[in-house]
């Protein structure tokens, strides 16, 4: 199963939503402003560190490069582009949306 | 042989009236039981707002959409779910909602939402 997310962690409880739910061997992909969940030394990211052994994360490269935030996100994530987006929807169906 | 029914989620995560997302689900999910395939609702988070009885949203201009609920059974919907940690976190006790419904823990609602063939979020 895919879970995506397209909000800012200090905007919106969706990521913290979502980590609750996802299940092991499930994937999540980080989109547009769920982008800044990633910046290190933050509470997102270290929650997200803590998952990071069950859960499969991604986050697509045109936000992080959009946002200016390339080379302040924590190492270990998967940083994909548009076809990947696709390949990783069509592969992990069901998906679910946090917004 | 008859085309396999899909299992449809309708995932309602927003309350009423501050958005429009909760009667939009509601809207989808009457047009989507048109298709009859098998459809389940799943009420989590803030979604489990526009459950609550005695709204009563004319002073504030907007159709309260809530006594539709009733009709989902009419409609052929299978599964309500609601995910009861949600409600606790909010606290609302389930007698304080306007319709039966399945309470769910969140390990359940896990399984439900992977168990799915299509899920729409709300």
């Amino acid at each position: 199963m895919l879970h995506i997310i397209n909000k800012s962690p200090t905007n919106s409880p969706a990521l913290k939503q979502c980590l609750k739910r996802a299940q092991q061997g499930s994937s999540i992909l980080l989109m547009e402003d769920a982008a800044y969940a990633l910046i290190s030394k933050t509470e997102a990211s270290s929650q997200i560190k803590q998952h990071m052994n069950r859960v499969s994360f991604y986050v697509l490269e045109p936000d992080i490069k959009a946002r200016g935030i390339g080379e302040k996100i924590i190492s270990g994530i998967q940083r994909i582009g548009y076809n990947d987006f696709v390949k990783l929807a069509c592969s992990q169906h069901p998906v679910q949306s946090w917004f | 042989m008859p085309p396999q029914k899909k299992k449809f989620l309708f995932v309602n995560r927003k309350a009423p009236y501050g958005t429009i997302h909760a009667h939009e689900a509601l809207e989808a999910i009457l047009t989507g039981a048109a298709f009859e395939q098998r459809i389940s609702i799943l009420f989590l988070d803030d979604g489990v707002f526009p459950l609550l009885k005695e709204q009563n949203s004319g002073d504030i201009g907007l159709k309260d959409f809530s006594p539709t609920y009733n009709a989902l059974s009419l409609y052929g919907v299978e599964n309500i779910y609601v995910d009861e940690e949600s409600l606790i976190e909010r606290g609302i006790a389930s007698d304080e909602l306007s319709i039966k419904v399945e309470l769910k823990t969140t390990k359940e609602v896990c399984l439900i939402m992977e168990q799915q063939d299509v899920i729409f979020n709300f």
